[in-house]
């Protein structure tokens, strides 16, 4: 008894040390490539890792969110508090490639049920993806336990936080982070303002494990309600100009 | 012994009132008040020769639910007087108050409350108390409303009723009555030989039933649930460990017997007999019948620490009270090695009756396959469904589906995660956002608005913004067999807007303007 417990705290430590030298378990997962090679390069395993927590947030994060929902193959849950105020829409997920015939919502009252719902649905094999929007910053130790179910059950964790910018992050185990921000069309005549035409986004990696320390990647992408395609609209390597481009996108 | 009998039904003495349903294309009276059967309408009459015999009949449709609900009452509540009350026909019940009259003082006072306390709750009933149940059925349906029949005179009381009396079948007291065998009393000397040979046993059965010559028990009510297994302790236990490890062998035991018998529990009620008399409950329920012990006892982990176990527990009692049927296919969970252990063995049983695909299972894992593969679409989540229902409550865990309607709205339906699956097909139409808020808000439009278009900027949770770019408009008008207040404003024309910084919004305005000439502008919901 004593012999196997040690031999699970030798396996837990040599686990943790992994994650701590920011290495996955080896590529046990597949990724979920985005078709897109400028980002899928960026990317450890050339996608968006399975088996691993990322967290997403910015004004558009939602979207971002169901699209990354969408492209799991699988049943997805999605965590939500209950008090929101606006519930998620049948078609509007649709049009962003998330059929509802496999997605469950869960609605928690409260934090601690949030974060157990979705470390619940993580260990379950039985998911491709969960998404959880909690109300505050998931705490370093929660994170980690995200990101442990997740590499247990080998689905996605999608941490959903809307309205949070990059001055509010707090330190986080989990696997990359994103900002999406909406991106305005600009540049089109008066006449085309009759139709506001695909959703783009501007997506930052702002840090991923084992993609290259420190870089801080972006990419304009568009996402096209009729064919269900992402497609890169530029790609913002992190240059001096980048802040002026920005600037220029941002109007 | 004493066994009592009370025959119950609707009754409005005011007006003539038949109870009406209908069968094979022809309404029929099921049930008639006093004042009808005065008139001579009885049950079984067809509605239209109901109404040539008295014009002025009320009727109202027969509720056979809701009679049985009242029946289900009536039965809890003659608990007052016995533990043993069962239902007896459609309309009866019968009660076995061996030693319990004492307590009410005396038969006769025993049965006065009764029928006393029945009026009082709008019923009128006939009670008959004697000593054998055959005996009392046939004094309460044709005897007197309530009669009081000591052992010994049972033979004599019921010598003067009907054959029918004896609970015989309309064929057999018809037979009888031709062979001039009117009354009970008139089978006493009769041979029993040729009685049987003509009548099958049947009327010599009910006879010694009545006569209390052959013994008829009277099961008690509430029949335990047929899923039930019980542990007692030697001594009583405290721990919640203790509680974890008996609630396991209490689930195993349940799971081989719902195995065996191809059912799955809805819910499982968990019962701590507790030293002092008290009892603890704790109740789960899953999406999808189930009887993996293991994903069971997930399911209570989450729950026994509510539990208290007070000065210690004698004694647990584990009851399934709701089971479905459930073949060998379902139950595929991602749990522990025992539990796959138990369902092979239940599976094994099973297979014959089923091509199931149960026996893959082996070589091929549930999850995903190290080769990088999808994992598959199909895989079972009810498991997680019902650890999710359990915690956050059944409620909050839907799914959406899409309902015929053109009110965006009412366009979505929500539905419990588990029961909704297969094709989704939403209306394909105009673009809708990803979130829809609960109500729409109001907002400030801050320059003048043309006439048929869009706000050059709005003002919304005190954030303004600056239209960039806008597309419609789609008009949408109320459903008029809807009566929805939020639709009260009438017809709306949808606007999609994109803002200064790229964020979209789903507004709308009020088609009709307002007396003041103006048209009000609302946000009902977002992109994302």
């Amino acid at each position: 008894m004593l012999k196997q417990r040690s031999n699970a705290l030798i396996d837990l430590r040599a686990r943790i040390a992994r994650l701590e030298r920011g290495e996955t378990d080896g590529g046990r997962y597949p990724s979920m490539p985005f078709d897109i090679p400028a980002i899928d390069a960026a990317l450890p395993g050339g996608g968006l890792v399975s088996g691993a927590v990322h967290e997403v947030t910015g004004s558009a994060a939602g979207g971002f969110v169901s699209m990354l929902a969408g492209r799991a193959d699988g049943p997805v849950l999605w965590c939500v508090m209950a008090r929101s105020g606006a519930d998620l829409y049948g078609p509007g997920l649709a049009a962003f490639g998330l059929d509802t015939d496999r997605l469950v919502i869960a609605r928690c009252a409260t934090a601690a049920d949030m974060l157990w719902a979705m470390e619940e649905g993580l260990r379950d094999p039985g998911l491709a993806a969960v998404v959880g929007e909690p109300d505050r910053a998931v705490a370093l130790t929660a994170s980690r336990r995200l990101q442990l179910a997740a590499e247990t059950g080998g689905g996605t964790g999608l941490v959903l936080r809307r309205g949070a910018g990059k001055g509010d992050l707090s330190p986080s185990a989990v696997f990359s982070r994103w900002q999406a921000d909406s991106v305005p069309l600009l540049g089109l005549p008066d006449t085309a303002r009759s139709s506001i035409g695909g959703t783009r986004w501007r997506l930052d990696l702002l840090r991923c494990r084992g993609g290259g320390g420190g870089m801080n990647k972006a990419w304009v992408v568009e996402w096209c309600d009729a064919t269900r395609d992402l497609s890169l609209v530029s790609d913002i390597v992190d240059r001096p100009g980048a802040a002026r481009e920005r600037q220029r996108l941002a109007g | 012994m004493r066994r009592g009998k009370g025959n119950v039904w609707r009754d409005d003495p005011a007006a003539p009132v038949a109870l009406v349903a209908e069968t094979a294309g022809r309404i029929v009276v099921t049930a008639v008040s006093d004042a009808a059967s005065a008139a001579g309408i009885a049950p079984e009459m067809a509605l239209a020769d109901a109404r040539a015999v008295l014009p002025g009949l009320r009727t109202m449709p027969a509720d056979p639910e809701a009679d049985a609900a009242l029946r289900a009452h009536i039965l809890s509540w003659c608990g007052r007087y016995t533990p043993f009350a069962a239902p007896e026909g459609a309309d009866g019940v019968w009660l076995d108050v061996t030693g319990c009259a004492h307590l009410f003082g005396g038969e006769q006072a025993m049965l006065d409350d009764l029928l006393t306390r029945l009026g009082k709750m709008g019923l009128r009933g006939r009670a008959a108390l004697t000593g054998t149940p055959g005996a009392a059925w046939a004094l309460s349906h044709y005897g007197e409303a309530c009669s009081i029949v000591a052992s010994e005179s049972v033979r004599g009381s019921i010598a003067g009723l009907p054959v029918s009396a004896l609970r015989l079948g309309a064929a057999t007291a018809m037979g009888l009555t031709r062979l001039g065998l009117k009354r009970v009393g008139d089978l006493y000397a009769l041979p029993r030989a040729p009685l049987t040979a003509r009548f099958s046993g049947e009327v010599s059965l009910r006879l010694d039933q009545a006569l209390g010559r052959v013994e008829e028990p009277i099961s008690p009510r509430r029949p335990p649930p047929r899923y039930r297994v019980r542990l007692a302790f030697p001594d009583p236990i405290g721990l919640t460990d203790d509680i974890q490890a008996g609630l396991r062998r209490l689930l195993h035991e349940l799971c081989e017997r719902l195995g065996q018998a191809q059912r799955g529990c809805r819910q499982l009620d968990l019962t701590l007999f507790r030293v002092d008399g008290s009892l603890q409950t704790v109740s789960v329920g899953t999406s999808v019948p189930a009887r993996d012990a293991a994903h069971l006892a997930k399911l209570f982990a989450e729950r026994l620490g509510t539990l208290d176990a007070g000065f210690g527990v004698e004694a647990m009692v584990l009851a399934a009270p709701v089971t479905e049927p459930l073949g060998a296919v379902q139950i595929d969970s991602p749990a522990s090695g025992r539990s796959k252990a138990n369902r092979s063995a239940v599976d094994r049983r099973a297979k014959p009756a089923s091509s199931s695909p149960t026996g893959d299972r082996g070589q091929k894992p549930a999850s995903s396959s190290p080769t990088g593969d999808r994992r598959p679409k199909d895989s079972n989540i009810s498991p997680l469904i019902d650890r999710l229902g359990n915690r956050l409550g059944f409620d909050r865990v839907v799914g959406l589906r899409p309902r015929e309607s053109f009110l965006p709205e009412y366009a979505v339906e929500t539905v419990p995660a588990a029961a909704g699956d297969g094709d989704v097909l939403w209306r394909p139409g105009p673009v809708r956002p990803l979130r829809l808020l609960a109500r729409p808000e109001r907002l400030d439009t801050l320059a003048a608005v043309p006439e048929d278009g869009p706000p050059a900027a709005f003002r919304w949770r005190r954030v303004q913004h600056r239209l960039q770019a806008a597309e419609g408009p789609e008009r949408i008008a109320p459903e008029w067999w809807r009566l929805d207040p939020g639709w009260d404003g009438g017809a709306r024309d949808y606007w999609r807007v994109e803002d200064e910084t790229g964020r979209r919004f789903w507004l709308y305005r009020e088609v009709r303007p307002r007396r003041d000439g103006t048209s009000r502008w609302f946000l009902h919901g977002l992109f994302a």
